[in-house]
């Protein structure tokens, strides 16, 4: 059952281009999560015997796991974000509660992940959790405004090494600086499909924001994806 | 489609075989009770429901505080049940509840309990899923507020509060209550096994340390008297009895031409209930009442069957 908890802001990581990455600590361990699943996060103080304050959800980017210690990843496009990066800071507590969400890979047929920006860290658990004996084969299209926004792209390339049936692909919209093996522009269906053994046996998770969102499901489905084979991680 | 088992006289779970042999390529699920606190051959419904991928709930309404192997029932299967009806273990006045280890089937479970609705927002809290806005169901509208989305058909089965609290409470007092239901019955087995040539006496499965819910009787064919023989003395002196709830499901005219199959013959099941009668164990019986208890039970074994002379 979800929990609510309270939580020290351990870290915060500054990646440039307001986005941010938080580690939190709760006061004791998280319940048990699946990969995919998020958490609410609330900056107003919470009194338990009172109504939840406002909050927003955010993918729980640390592997299930680990239960000490909860990381999520967020850029700033809203009031309530902007008051993250202005009110945040380390050593401060504030409330979490989890686990929810449907938007877990349980595809037993090769999966392929579009992740956009931060969308990335609805993927990055489920990354971290893959066994590589019983792995299916995966297939992640990775894009970023640019390749200093790729935030997790050490912890993939980790994963690719320790997992062979991972392919990494990126994307990067300002190519300055990026290495030969990004592809400038935006995450596309048209680039990715080559890449696949059985492009219509597989499962898709888009994770991002919402025009790409509707953009890569639009290509998907003009490209005879089954709509049942597309999972969307959509939020308000 | 229902399969029936027979069941063991004596700890009146189902019997192991049966289930062995009641388990078709059709079967999804075994579902059954821990009858009066005894708890079923887990081994034997574990050893199925791994091998043939079942789901397993377990009744768990007459064992809170039981134990299979050192272990809980109730915390075996998928999911299980429990009662806190007054006459169970612990009460809020009615209700009971499901447990489950499984978040997903404890969202399906909630959802049940909650109308069939798809939101799982707990009460007072909005915008749970992130999404309440922005989703799209069956020919609803997109946009349709979550709140009011029904993706089954479901109940309000939610306990108040004040039940809550009740509840809460009982906890509190759960482990004397199963103590005092197993001294119980401990004292009842003492008085009554002189005259198991006649009775057939509660007996728990192996492996199974029950939490008793009551103390089941069954006279013997050749004891010399009928179950209404024995029931209408304890009555007449103001001991209750009860039947082993619904005896044979078949018989009652609401399970008449139900589409179902039978494993074997249900021959104990009959004898129960034609023959099988139980008394109280609950922990408000002290020690003068369970006096008085044995020793009707000693007047009626030694020949007595006029009501009155001790209350």
């Amino acid at each position: 059952m979800a929990q609510k908890l309270k939580c020290v802001v351990e870290q915060i990581v500054d990646h440039g281009e307001r986005v941010y990455t938080l580690a939190l600590r709760p006061e004791r361990p998280v319940p048990r999560f699946r990969a995919g699943q998020f958490l609410h996060l609330a900056l107003d103080p919470y009194d338990p015997t009172a109504f939840w304050p406002e909050s927003r959800v955010f993918s729980i980017a640390s592997p299930p796991a680990q239960r000490d210690l909860v990381r999520i990843t967020y850029a700033v496009y809203g009031r309530f974000t902007a008051r993250m990066e202005k009110e945040l800071v380390e050593g401060q507590e504030i409330w979490i509660k989890l686990p929810y969400g449907d938007f877990v890979i349980e595809s037993r047929s090769d999966v392929v992940l579009f992740a956009g920006g931060t969308g990335i860290s609805a993927f990055t658990a489920f990354l971290e959790d893959l066994a590589p004996e019983t792995a299916p084969h995966v297939t992640l299209a990775y894009g970023a405004r640019s390749s200093r926004l790729l935030i997790y792209q050490d912890a993939v390339e980790r994963c690719a090494r320790r997992v062979p049936s991972l392919d990494i692909a990126y994307f990067v919209e300002d190519a300055t600086g990026a290495s030969p093996a990004m592809q400038a522009g935006r995450v596309s269906v048209d680039a990715i499909l080559p890449r696949l053994r059985r492009p219509l046996e597989a499962s898709y998770y888009i994770s991002g924001p919402p025009p790409m969102l509707k953009g890569i499901g639009q290509d998907l489905r003009a490209r005879n994806i089954s709509p049942e084979a597309i999972h969307i991680d959509a939020w308000e | 489609m229902p399969v029936f088992v027979d069941v063991n006289l004596g700890d009146y779970t189902a019997i192991a075989d049966r289930l062995r042999e009641a388990v078709g390529p059709k079967t999804r699920a075994i579902m059954m009770a821990h009858t009066m606190g005894v708890p079923f051959n887990l081994d034997v419904v574990g050893e199925l429901a791994k091998q043939h991928d079942l789901w397993v709930v377990e009744d768990n309404c007459d064992a809170l505080g039981s134990r299979y192997r050192g272990r809980l029932t109730g915390t075996f299967g998928h999911l299980a049940t429990m009662s806190f009806y007054p006459a169970h273990h612990i009460t809020m006045g009615e209700g009971g509840c499901v447990v489950t280890s499984d978040e997903r089937l404890a969202r399906i479970a909630r959802s049940y309990r909650d109308w069939g609705r798809d939101c799982y927002c707990a009460g007072g809290e909005s915008n749970t899923c992130g999404t309440r806005f922005s989703q799209q169901f069956g020919t609803l509208p997109p946009g349709y507020d979550h709140k009011y989305v029904y993706s089954h058909v479901g109940y309000n089965l939610k306990v108040t509060d004040m039940q809550a609290a009740i509840g809460c409470a009982q906890l509190a007092k759960v482990d004397g209550f199963i103590a005092a239901r197993r001294a119980n019955y401990d004292r009842l087995m003492t008085a009554l096994a002189p005259y198991e040539d006649r009775l057939v006496l509660p007996r728990p499965t192996a492996q199974a340390e029950p939490s008793w819910f009551g103390f089941v009787i069954t006279v013997r064919p050749d004891a010399g008297f009928t179950r209404a023989d024995i029931v209408r003395f304890l009555e007449a002196n103001r001991v209750e009895t009860r039947s082993l709830f619904a005896g044979n499901l078949l018989r009652h005219p609401a399970f008449q031409g139900i589409p179902h199959r039978i494993v074997g013959d249900l021959t104990n099941t009959d004898v129960v209930m034609n023959h099988a009668f139980f008394v109280g164990v609950y922990p408000g019986l002290d020690a003068p009442r369970l006096d008085r208890m044995i020793s009707l039970f000693h007047r009626f074994m030694s020949g007595e069957r006029a009501a009155g002379g001790l209350a």
